[in-house]
């Protein structure tokens, strides 16, 4: 059994000529998996989980989906997975058994299975109330249980999370981790909030202006995080200072003297070097990067 | 995953909707109006009207009626998939594409069925009544049934090639408006081509039904029924066709795209 779940490669896409929605797509999500798919608005999160499902129409590049092409293996690979994208795909004129109903025989689940499900995101006492008398909430809830009907090995969830309460939230957070956990399920899952999905996954791809700007385990992003902290630094001679500090690859920024550095003890050091070449310091101001200004730097120009 | 589950996941789809009552309720139109409109029986003719009471009425039927019946029905049952933003979970479900259309394909020709089933029984329904109303007999009209199933056979025959059509416009379009004014359109221009009598306007789709009544075509009827078969395949084919395209490279179809560089 392949380790690799998802393997795209030069994934490229356009909604209209000339205009390019994805570029240069290369996403892989190993087995086990809790990949979080992270990107602003309009970054093309939803158009490539719907390129993986086969929506649309691969234009250009392959998909790999449990170690199958996904263009000559479409019904072998669906079958496996389970997906929610965007807006709940529920017929208002169902209740919410019988829209699970719709699909039951198409993955060949048991009606035991069906109400697994709805117990699972505690929808199984809705009884006659048609989904159009749902809560925004409540849709979201039948359409994960949809996502969980066929068993499967893979879950492609696009932002989850939209219209659930906090409850919600952290509910369908210990519900993926324990589906990851105690049935081995990986998820695909996309958001536009970091600290949303930060605390579940274990990998992160994120994509800005339809381009992977990072993919990685957190702990890389984590290191990224450090390499991108900096001291801010104003001393009595900056330019004699930035002399001194020229192996941390100190750099003048305007007035300022600006250092990067991984922890706060190499900020002692700096600064004690400083003192110790009869420089005062008059401000010295560690700026500490967080996931999220991260997230920011790498979703903006 | 065989087409049995695919035909039960759209069949559970039009529950509640309002397809069921569009057939109780167009259904009845033509009977009622016949019902009403009838004066009293000919004394020519022992029971109640066949020529004109039945085959007068079904020709508005099959010619009018079954036509719109389909463009409607096809872009209502598209329009569920539509409004509930549900293709793209049809789409990502482990179903061939041929089966996903196939199925909605059916379910269209059994409501039709139905259509026509109903309409009949509304028919018999009324004529028995004015047969009560002027004391002719009640079955002599039921006792023809050879030849009404007969020709209910060809006037559904002869709309197969509507009902793809129509099935066609509905599903390549997004919208409610589209496929039914164009459907509306392709079918005004049968009448108005008859009007004028252009050569050959009797092989058009939607003139097809027409030849089931007129005495001039009757010796032809095998031909119709085979032409209407014909378009009937020539449109579902484009249907699928198109569907497919929407999705799939067709060159993947006999090439492998290229191995992904490890
Ligand atoms: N059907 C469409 N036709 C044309 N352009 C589209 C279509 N759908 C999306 N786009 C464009 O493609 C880009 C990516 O859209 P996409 O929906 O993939 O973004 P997203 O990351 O899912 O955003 P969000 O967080 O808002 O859901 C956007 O610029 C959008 O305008
Ligand atoms: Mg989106």
């Amino acid at each position: 059994m392949s380790s690799t779940i998802i393997r795209t490669d030069q994934l490229c896409y356009n909604y209209t000529k000339g205009v390019s929605t994805l570029t240069d797509i290369h996403l892989q999500v190993n087995r086990g998996d809790i990949y979080g798919f992270l990107g602003p608005n309009g970054s093309g999160k939803t158009t490539t989980l719907s390129l993986l499902l086969g929506l649309l129409k691969t234009q250009h590049g392959t998909i790999e989906i449990l170690g199958k092409d996904l263009q000559h293996h479409r019904k072998e690979v669906l079958r496996k997975v389970g997906s929610l994208i965007e807006s709940p795909s529920l017929y208002n004129h169902l209740t919410a058994k019988e829209n699970l109903e719709v699909y039951r025989e198409i993955y060949g689940a048991s009606k035991a299975r069906l109400q697994g499900v709805l117990n699972i995101v505690g929808l199984s006492d809705t009884g006659k109330k048609t989904v159009r008398q749902f809560s925004l909430g409540m849709r979201q809830r039948l359409s994960i249980a949809l996502a969980l009907l066929p068993k499967p090995e893979l879950l492609i969830l696009d932002e989850p999370t939209n219209g659930l309460d906090p409850a919600g939230i952290l509910e369908l957070r210990s519900l993926i981790r324990s589906l990851n956990k105690e049935e081995g399920i990986t998820f695909l899952i996309s958001s536009h909030i970091l600290s949303e999905v930060e605390k579940m996954v274990n990998r992160i791809g994120i994509i800005y202006k339809g381009r992977m700007r990072f993919q990685g385990s957190l702990g890389e992003l984590h290191k990224l995080q450090q390499q991108q902290s900096l001291v801010q630094l104003d001393t009595s001679d900056n330019l004699r200072a930035w002399a001194v500090l020229k192996k941390f690859q100190a750099e003048l920024q305007d007035e300022d003297l600006v250092v990067p550095y991984t922890d706060l003890a190499q900020v002692a050091i700096i600064n004690r070097m400083l003192i110790d070449n009869d420089l005062d310091v008059y401000n010295l101001h560690p700026r500490k990067q967080t996931l999220e200004t991260i997230f920011i730097n790498l979703t903006t120009e | 995953m065989t087409f049995t589950a695919s035909l039960r996941s759209e069949f559970l789809k039009i529950k509640r909707t309002s397809l069921i009552y569009i057939i109780l309720v167009a259904a009845f139109i033509i009977p009622f109006v016949m019902f009403f409109d009838y004066g009293s029986p000919d004394p020519e003719k022992l029971a109640n009207g066949w020529d004109h009471f039945y085959k007068e009425a079904t020709m508005v039927f099959v010619f009018v009626f079954l036509p719109m019946f389909f463009v409607l029905t096809s872009t209502l049952l598209m329009q569920i998939e539509v409004k509930n933003n549900a293709w793209k979970q049809v789409l990502a479900s482990p179903q061939p594409f041929f089966n996903i259309i196939f199925a909605k394909f059916i379910i269209i020709q059994t409501l039709a069925f139905a259509f026509v089933v109903v309409y009949n029984a509304y028919m018999v329904l009324s004529a028995a009544v004015l047969d009560m109303a002027y004391g002719s007999d009640v079955l002599a009209y039921l006792k023809r049934w050879p030849e009404l199933l007969k020709f209910n056979l060809n006037a559904f025959g002869a709309t197969i090639g509507i009902s793809t059509l129509g099935f066609w416009l509905a599903l390549r379009s997004k919208n409610f408006i589209a496929p039914i004014a164009i459907g509306f359109l392709l079918w005004v221009i049968g009448p108005v081509s008859l009007e004028f009598k252009l050569p050959h306007i009797d092989k058009y789709v939607f003139v097809l039904p027409f030849t089931v009544f007129a005495k001039k075509f009757e010796h032809q009827r095998l031909f119709y029924q085979l032409l209407s078969l014909g378009y009937g395949l020539f449109f579902f084919t484009i249907a699928y066709v198109e569907f497919v395209w929407q999705r799939v490279q067709f060159k993947w179809l006999w090439q492998r795209p290229g191995r992904i560089v490890q």
